[in-house]
Order: C-alpha cells, then sequence, then structure tokens
C-alpha cells in the first residue's frame, strides 16, 4: 500500500516547566490539585492554566503519539501566552518560549512542528521575532491570541504585523484568549468554557469587518476551536454588513465570503458542528485539532464525519502539510520554503479561487 | 456561478449521411410513428434502437449560435463538445478514419468561431488503435481539442484488450483524459434485456457496459501501467461509486483476483472522474460526493438528451460548501482540460 499516512495536528500545546512557573510567580496564580492529579492554576476564582505532571514528559507525549497513530503535531503555548508579561520581560519571555519550541521541533523534526510567539506589546520586537521564527528557529507559523492584553487584534499598532505576516504568507493560528472583562463571569469556570469562544468570535468579527483580510489576503488563517460561534453566526455578519454603514466601511464583501477563506480545526470535537463548519468552509479550510494535551482527542471526530476518504486526509494532514510547508512522506518530514508548491499556494485567498 | 458542463453532444451531417448508408448496425432508417410523422430512428443493434425527433437531430447539429442562445438561457458558459454515439468506431475502419478526422476538423472550427463557449474531445476510429492514437495526438496538439471520447466496446470487445494500450498510454503521454462513454451492453448481455427493451439503453443497460468498461480497465492493470491515465465517467460514475467498498471488500478476498499494485477503489479515486450528466438526484449525488469527493466530480448535462436547464438547476440546488460547488462547476473541468479559469 502505498498511501502515506500523514496524520497532522494544528492544535497541540507546549507545556513547559519554567514557562508555568514564571507565569504563577508573575500573575499571582493559585495552584490547587484535584483527585485525579489536575493542578489548577486560579486567579479570580476561576482556572488560568492547568497541567498534569505526565504533560511535562516529552518521551510520553511521543509514545501517545504513537500509540494514536499520530504523525506529528504543530506545538504553540496555550493561554495565557507571553500576554501576562509586559515591555522587555515579554519579549523575554517570547524568545525563551520559541527557543523551546524550536529545541523541541529540532530534536524530533519528524514528530513536531512549531508555531512561535510574538511580543505584540511592541511591534519592532514582534517583526524581529518574527525574521527570527521564520530564520534561524524554522518554526512553521505563528500563535496569536483572540486579544492581546485586552487590546483587539485589529488595533492599529499592529498593522506593520499582519503586513509583515502577509509579505511572508505564515500561517497564524489564533488561540483563544479570555475575554478583556470576566469579572461577572468567574463561576463554573465560564471564563474557559464560554469566555474563550466568546473571545474567538469576537476576534474574527473585528479582524473581518476592520477589513486586515481584505488588505492581505495571502496569509492563511487558522482559527481554534472551529471558530467559535463565527460560522454559527454568518448570516448575522452579513446582516451587519447589509443594515450598518460602521459595518462595511472598511470592507467590500459580506462578512462570510472573508469567513469562508479562513481556516478552522475541528476542536469543536463535536460531529453536528463539525458537519456545519464543513458545509460552509469544505474539506480544504479544516484541520484536524486535537487540543492535546489538555483534551488530547483522537481523530475519531473527523473519522465520523460524511466526507469522502480524499477530503478526510485533507483534514488530518494534507491542509495541515501545505499551510505549514511541511513536505510529508513516508521517509521523512522536511520544511519546503512557503508557497512553493504552485499548485496549493497558501494564502486563504489563493485557496478560495475565484478571485472576485 | 460559471459552469461547464462536462458531456455535451453533438452530431455532424456527415456522420448522419454515413449512418444513413450504413446496411448493418448502426443505422438510420426513417420510420412514421403513431401520429403519422416520418422521423428517424437509430438502429444501434440487434434488439436496440433509438427514436431521434427532428428536435433532438437538429440540436446536435447545431454548433453555433441555436445552442449557445440554449446555454445562455441555462446559465451554462461553455460546453465540452463530443460526439453522439454510437460513433464512427463501428463503421467499417476507413470510413471510420476519414469520418473521424474531418468530424474533428469540423469540431475544432466550431470551438474556433466561439471559444469562449465550446471546448470539445476527439472522436477516434479506436477500431485501430495505431490510428487511433495517432489522430488524438493531431486532434489535441494540431487541432486544440483537449482528450478524446470513446464509446464503449465494439462488437463486445473491451478496451482493457492489450491492442489498445496504444491509445492509452497516448492519452497519458499528452495528459488528456478520455471520456468513456457507455453503449448498449454486448449481445449476450442485451439477449438477457432483449424482452424488456426499454432497459438496453439509459435506463439500465448503458450503466451495466460503462460499469462493467471500467472495472475491466481496473482489473487489467491498466491504471498500473498508466498511473497518470484519467478516464472521464457520465451519469455520476455509472454506478461505481455506489459498490465501491463491496468491490474492494471482496476483490482482495477471490482467490480468482489478478495481482494489482493497488485496491480497485484506489484506481477509481485517482484515475476516474465522473459528470453529474443525466442524473439529476440528490441522493445519488450525495452518495458520490462522500465516496468521491468533490476533487473528482464534473458538471454535466447530456445534452440534448437531458435538458440544460433541469442540469444547471439541479447543481445550483445541491447543499454542499461553496468551494466545492465551484470545483464541481467548473474548477475541476479547468484543471483537467488545463482551460484558463476566465473569472
Amino acid at each position: 500500500m502505498n498511501v502515506a499516512k500523514s496524520i497532522i495536528d494544528i492544535h497541540a500545546h507546549v507545556v513547559d516547566r519554567r514557562y508555568v512557573r514564571e507565569l504563577v510567580a508573575d500573575a499571582g496564580l493559585t495552584a490547587q490539585s484535584t483527585a485525579d492529579g489536575q493542578t489548577l492554576l486560579r486567579k479570580d476564582g476561576h482556572t488560568v492554566l492547568w497541567y498534569r505532571e505526565a504533560m511535562f514528559d516529552v518521551d510520553a507525549r511521543l509514545r501517545d503519539m504513537d500509540e494514536k497513530s499520530i504523525d506529528m503535531r504543530a506545538l504553540s503555548y496555550s493561554t495565557p501566552n507571553v500576554y501576562e508579561w509586559r515591555g522587555a520581560r515579554q519579549i523575554e519571555m517570547a524568545r525563551y518560549m520559541n527557543d523551546v519550541t524550536a529545541q523541541m521541533v529540532g530534536r524530533h523534526p519528524e514528530r513536531f512542528a512549531g508555531l512561535g510567539s510574538l511580543p505584540l506589546d511592541d511591534v519592532p520586537a514582534s517583526l524581529s521575532e518574527l525574521d527570527r521564527i521564520t530564520g534561524e528557529l524554522g518554526l512553521h507559523g505563528v500563535m496569536i491570541g483572540s486579544n492581546i492584553a485586552g487590546q483587539p487584534l485589529n488595533h492599529p499598532r499592529f498593522e506593520p504585523v499582519w503586513a509583515r505576516i502577509d509579505a511572508l504568507r505564515l500561517a497564524v493560528f489564533e488561540h483563544p484568549m479570555f475575554p478583556a472583562h470576566t469579572e461577572d463571569m468567574e463561576e463554573f469556570e465560564l471564563p474557559l468554557r464560554v469566555g474563550f469562544v466568546f473571545d474567538t468570535t469576537l476576534a474574527a468579527a473585528r479582524m473581518i469587518y476592520s477589513g486586515i483580510f481584505e488588505r492581505y489576503p495571502n496569509f492563511p488563517y487558522i482559527m481554534a476551536h472551529t471558530g467559535g460561534a463565527l460560522l454559527m453566526i454568518l448570516e448575522r455578519l452579513d446582516n451587519g454588513y447589509r443594515l450598518f454603514p460602521d459595518c462595511r466601511a472598511r470592507i467590500n464583501r459580506l462578512p462570510s465570503e472573508y469567513a469562508k477563506r479562513l481556516y478552522y480545526d475541528t476542536a469543536s470535537f463535536y460531529g453536528p458542528a463539525l458537519a456545519m463548519a464543513h458545509g460552509i468552509v469544505g474539506a480544504d479550510h479544516l484541520l484536524w485539532g486535537s487540543d492535546d494535551p489538555f483534551i488530547g482527542a483522537d481523530t475519531r471526530h473527523v473519522d465520523t464525519m460524511k466526507i469522502s476518504a480524499s477530503d478526510r486526509k485533507k483534514i488530518l494532514g494534507g491542509n495541515a502539510a501545505r499551510l505549514l510547508g511541511i513536505q510529508v512522506n513516508k521517509k521523512k518530514r522536511t520544511r519546503t520554503p512557503r508557497g512553493a508548491d504552485a499548485e496549493s499556494p497558501p494564502g486563504h485567498a489563493a485557496a478560495c479561487g475565484d478571485g472576485q | 456561478m460559471k459552469k461547464i458542463s462536462f458531456e455535451e453532444h453533438f452530431f455532424t451531417n456527415s456522420h448522419l449521411d454515413a449512418l444513413r448508408a450504413h446496411k448493418g448496425y448502426p443505422r438510420l432508417e426513417k420510420f412514421t410513428d403513431q401520429n403519422g410523422n416520418t422521423a428517424d430512428r437509430l438502429m444501434r443493434m440487434p434488439g436496440s434502437f433509438q427514436d431521434m425527433s427532428a428536435t433532438i437531430v437538429g440540436r446536435l447539429l447545431d454548433l453555433g449560435e441555436g445552442r449557445v442562445a440554449a446555454m445562455d438561457a441555462a446559465g451554462i458558459d461553455m460546453q465540452v463538445l463530443s460526439m453522439a454515439g454510437p460513433g464512427i468506431e463501428e463503421l467499417d475502419l476507413p470510413t471510420g478514419r476519414a469520418l473521424a478526422k474531418d468530424i474533428n476538423d469540423e469540431l475544432a472550427e466550431a470551438i474556433a468561431r466561439r471559444p469562449d463557449r465550446f471546448t470539445g474531445l476527439a472522436t477516434l476510429a479506436y477500431g485501430d488503435p495505431e490510428g487511433a492514437a495517432a489522430e488524438l495526438e493531431r486532434a489535441v496538439t494540431k487541432l486544440g481539442l483537449k482528450g478524446g471520447k470513446l464509446n464503449s466496446h465494439l462488437a463486445g470487445e473491451y478496451l482493457d484488450h492489450r491492442k489498445y494500450r496504444v491509445l492509452w498510454e497516448t492519452a497519458e503521454r499528452l495528459g488528456v483524459p478520455m471520456m468513456l462513454h457507455p453503449k448498449d451492453p454486448p449481445a449476450g448481455v442485451l439477449t438477457a434485456l432483449a424482452d424488456y427493451p426499454g432497459l438496453t439503453q439509459a435506463a439500465w443497460g448503458f450503466a451495466f457496459d460503462a460499469a462493467t468498461h471500467s472495472l475491466r480497465l481496473i482489473a487489467s492493470g491498466l491504471f498500473d501501467a498508466c498511473p497518470k491515465l484519467k478516464i472521464v465517467l457520465g451519469h455520476l460514475g455509472e454506478s461505481i461509486p455506489f459498490w465501491l467498498w463491496r468491490i474492494d471488500n471482496h476483490w482482495t478476498r477471490s482467490p480468482m483476483t489478478v495481482a494489482l499494485q493497488r485496491r480497485p477503489s484506489e484506481y477509481f479515486l485517482d484515475n476516474f472522474l465522473v459528470s453529474t450528466s443525466g442524473m439529476f438526484h440528490d441522493p445519488q449525488f450525495q452518495c458520490v460526493y462522500q465516496t468521491l469527493g468533490a476533487d473528482r466530480i464534473m458538471f454535466a448535462v447530456d445534452y440534448p438528451y437531458e435538458a440544460m436547464e433541469q442540469g444547471a438547476r439541479f447543481i445550483e440546488g445541491i447543499v454542499i460548501p461553496e468551494g466545492d460547488k465551484r470545483k464541481i462547476c467548473s474548477g475541476n473541468a479547468e484543471k483537467l482540460l488545463g482551460l484558463k479559469s476566465v473569472e
């Protein structure tokens, strides 16, 4: 059988001890243990991040990948990422975190790809870090939070960052952050359960309405957790464009048209939600994500989708390989220059096809 | 949404004249219908005939503005033209060869008049495989046609026979697809349907024939020899997508199986594309869409035997992702035929 098996996880996280330790100290988090071995790091009555001891063991994570027949995971740091730190300290931590990611990828280039973090408090430093991420560190893309310490992603100060990312045609993996204001939703872990979804959706609506995808159509923007509620409310966003001048001031097409050019991971893990996502954006725009090690889902939620085998292959790894510039075959995986594959350019506009 | 329809037929007067002059099968006869009108009856094979109304014949002969107006009315941007069957492969070789050349020239001229609306597939007298391969090469390299059209078996002989390999190899080398069109099944099977002549053609016999032909090509190892060869089937794959799992499942178990490098489904998924010609029903479409995926399906009508309007409304109405619909309506055909996207 000469079908190359290539299962690539777009949504997986680095769990790193120094990052956790310094975050606990600097953000004033309180540790709380649960009966089944979790350590919850909490603040203001809700969990900010959590871990189990086994999550720090890279070899154990590789064994787990073997057991689940997962070829590769694209690693990024999860929430709250670098944004809890400010100024020079944020730059220092971003560099440290990207070094750690690059080391993991360097040690296991067949098994891990890496998505770097940007110290977005400081735009020039972010541009330098982009050079390092795509240059000496050889990472495959960047992770960006759904808000940057309360600042929206469409804030004008980030414009040079989007311009550079667009020029590099670099894959961006957008990961949820806690909403800027969570004071009224602290019970039941609502900042994590609902706040994440809200903030993801809010960020996407801002990115679309602000015209970032119109001005910078060449980079693939991948939304975690199947885009939060974005795909559910496309008609509502389009109605905004039809009804209100503010909603059409910066864009020339319906919001849904931009949403359909974006990419979505499958980390909603939920069949009916994935069927809806597939119905809207199709198999070329979905990427399997496990949220490992926090959820660590296997591929069953994709295996059971009512789609063709070739579409399943795209979702389980083909799209990720294309967008991250990973060459997959049985022997080895190597990085190719982005855009080298003329047949399938990575940019969301190019992949969209009609150019209209 | 832009639409290129892949399986759209025509006749030339030269071909009709040849069919009228032909004594055996196929031949065109005059007959008088119940209302006393004279029409053409196409005697396809013993036990299988087809009445050709003046309207149908007129549409088949029109490679000009009448056809374009009908396309405009239905919202079809481009037709991939191929000659209706039964074709010149059924005539004696010298006649067939000469006609093929004339028909391909005539087709190229019609395309040259409306290159924005028409492209086409070559007609081939494939009873002479070497000659047909040479004509395919001429049609592609000199006339700008985009592939070939084959009307299935020749007196019961299917094209998995070794002598046709040269034709397949030529198509693969030129990088052009071959459309495999069904025909009434060969004599033995036709006998099984003879009590109910309505079953011999599009209602059932065609699918049996084209599916059998496709599976014979797969089983013969053709695609191990020509891994880049692309075959286009009409009618949503002539029932094969529905059977694919069972074919694999039993192929691997059967002691009578010959050695292939891959499972039958893998060849079908890689070497075949299917069109929607004459299959405008959602449950069947969804089966094929889920089995093959959007990259392997192309819009088609089967004009003039089916209505452009019906085919176009059907494809517009199916509920699938927009990007997938774009591939099916035009993107896949553009890629397969090397057409420049106009959008």
